[in-house]
């Protein structure tokens, strides 16, 4: 038995109303897939760039709006660690290595961040793209997608990136760019990067240093206030240690997981309902194809008495209408999946800018699940006009 | 046991829906390989008896049998599978399936229980399209009347059935063709040694057939 021919021949013959359902198919798979790939490159992207910041100390506050600021970089007031915390926390024998954030500049829109040297190497584990890392208090390192180059001066300009009413420029203490540091697919690509002596000393406080000692890097003497630490503890067991110390009635310890998970679980229920949203335009498309692939066998029903009469079996017609509608659905489904991912790529862009992340979506296992889905509802809700097409009486269906 | 081409009706009566009794069939034997005129003015019920003959068509009443094989006496499965293997039908309007060529039309029947047909079924198509003078490249769709109704004839004719029915098959062509489609009906049911049943109101074919009934008062019998 090889219905293919007369499916073939009816997708040819009925190919507008054909491709208005496999367009149909489409747009709900694309709608589907493309929302779940975004929002699943969100969450890998964001948890990637947290990976690096395993616990971040700052002042008493929301946990949630210091790990936003600090590793995401988002615009907002912070109050300041003393900075008795920071010396303390660098002496601390849990750390690895640790390093002031200090922010609040901006050039060009490109936020300004104060760290020690330690931040830029990772602990001695990173080394610069191009150039090298700053060595003095003006000198500057640029992440990997700032656009500026090595040699041009930055003046910095008092605010953050996001607001537009920054102004004061501290024209007297302008950075030299030296280096460019490899692209890590998070906001800090974006940043300029100086030494956070610079940034006390620009806002008055000192370099953190005794007089006269213009060295770049800890022991900080006399360090001044920061938004935030970030801290490597030498051991899991560590972190949990440091965590619990520094959450104390001066300052507060988090590891930006925990924050993360939160943000997910909440991200979790817009996902449930986006997730409920496509479910039921899926099931909406699959009524629609089955009532439009209803109309079109009926409106055919001597077609089939045709094939009845001359020989076919029942499953004969059932087959040619199950392949017709296949086609139908597979180009949908594989459209969809196709203009899915598309419309994701091109999303990715403007949803990761804006918490400065690189998206990269790919489909994953859901999307396959939901494509499958459609396709084996569309087959499903197909069966009953194309059994019906099958049965029934081939005489009367010839005299119609 | 009988031949699958002879004719055996008993009682025979076709009712639509809400109506009376539209024709009846007392008593018909039709030996196998004779060609059978039913004649008799539109609206007679003849395309009905023909769908009562062909097993497509379930009569109020009586029995028909074709050989051994009593057609509304057996599951529908069966009688599908006998009508493929034992029946070529060739409608009044061809019924052709738009969307494909002459030649796969007539190929169609083959698909039915085959994957594809057999070089022997292929060359035996292209021969029938070639013998009435029809294109087997050409989608039927652009075919005249009278060539549609030549395809509809071979696709009766591929798998060589020892029964044929055929409704009209002359009727609106042209005397040309319609001539050219009662010597090809009458040919290989003469070289096949298949019995042959057409409905006409056509005097010419009906003459042409050995056995020639006709409608009356919603009986069939004996023509004059």
């Amino acid at each position: 038995m090889n219905p293919w021919p007369v499916a073939r021949a009816a997708l040819r013959r009925h190919w507008r109303p054909s491709l208005a359902m496999a367009l149909l198919v489409a747009l709900v798979t694309a709608l589907g897939t493309g929302v779940g790939m975004v929002e699943r490159s969100l969450r890998v992207a964001a948890a990637q760039a947290a990976d690096t910041f395993d616990l971040v100390v700052g002042a008493p506050g929301s946990a949630a709006q210091l790990v936003l600021t600090s590793v995401y970089l988002q615009p907002d007031t912070v109050p300041l660690l003393d900075g008795a915390v920071l010396s303390r926390v660098m002496a601390d024998p849990d750390v690895a290595w640790a390093s002031p954030v200090g922010f609040g500049d901006q050039f060009r829109g490109m936020p300004i961040v104060g760290v020690g040297p330690d931040f830029l190497t990772q602990g001695g584990r990173r080394q610069a793209a191009e150039g090298r890392l700053f060595a003095t208090e003006k000198e500057a390192v640029i992440g990997a997608n700032a656009r500026l180059a090595i040699g041009d001066t930055v003046m910095p300009q008092h605010g953050r990136v996001a607001m537009p009413e920054a102004g004061h420029v501290h024209a007297e203490s302008p950075y030299i760019i030296v280096g460019r540091l490899p692209p890590t697919g998070t906001a800090w690509d974006q940043t300029i990067l100086v030494p956070i002596e610079s940034v006390w000393e620009v806002h008055g406080l000192g370099n953190g240093h005794p007089a006269g000692n213009e060295r770049v890097g800890p022991p900080w003497e006399e360090a001044a206030g920061v938004p935030a630490v970030v801290v490597k503890p030498r051991t899991l067991a560590g972190a949990y240690q440091l965590r619990s110390r520094y959450r104390t009635a001066a300052s507060t310890a988090v590891f930006p997981g925990e924050v993360l998970a939160s943000l997910f679980r909440t991200l979790g229920d817009v996902r449930a309902l986006v997730g409920a949203i496509t479910t039921a335009s899926a099931i909406l498309v699959v009524a629609a194809v089955f009532l439009a692939f209803g109309a079109l066998v009926a409106a055919r029903a001597r077609d089939h008495a045709v094939l009845r009469a001359i020989g076919a079996s029942p499953g004969f017609v059932v087959g040619a209408l199950w392949l017709e509608l296949g086609v139908v659905l597979v180009g949908g489904v594989l459209g969809g999946a196709a203009l899915g991912w598309l419309g994701a790529l091109a999303a990715a862009g403007p949803a990761g800018r804006g918490a400065g992340l690189r998206l990269h979506p790919v489909p994953g296992q859901p999307e396959l699940l939901l494509a499958l889905a459609v396709l084996l509802g569309g087959l499903t809700a197909a069966a009953l006009p194309a059994v019906l097409a099958s049965r029934g009486s081939v005489g009367a269906a010839l005299k119609r | 046991m009988s031949s699958p081409g002879a004719l055996q009706v008993r009682d025979l009566v076709i009712r639509y829906p809400g109506a009376g009794t539209i024709v009846s069939v007392p008593v018909l034997d039709v030996p196998a390989g004779t060609t059978v005129a039913i004649a008799g003015p539109s609206g007679t019920g003849k395309t009905s008896l023909l769908h009562a003959l062909a097993g497509l068509d379930r009569p109020a009443s009586g029995t028909v049998a074709w050989g051994n094989t009593v057609l509304w006496s057996m599951p529908d499965r069966a009688r599908d599978a006998w009508r493929r293997a034992q029946l070529g039908l060739v409608f009044q309007d061809m019924h052709l399936l738009l969307g494909m060529t002459a030649l796969d039309n007539v190929l169609l029947p083959a698909l039915f229980d085959q994957a594809r047909p057999t070089p022997a079924q292929r060359d035996r198509a292209a021969g029938f399209l070639h013998a009435m003078g029809v294109a087997g490249g050409r989608d039927v769709a652009v075919l005249s009347r009278g060539e549609r109704q030549r395809v509809a004839l071979a696709r009766a004719l591929l798998r060589a059935p020892p029964i044929m029915l055929a409704d009209e098959p002359t009727a609106s062509l042209d005397p040309a063709a319609a001539d050219l489609v009662a010597n090809l009906l009458t040919g290989i049911a003469a070289t096949q040694g298949a019995t042959l049943v057409v409905t006409t109101h056509d005097p010419a074919l009906a003459g042409r057939m050995a056995m020639r009934l006709q409608v009356r008062h919603g009986v069939l019998e004996q023509a004059a």
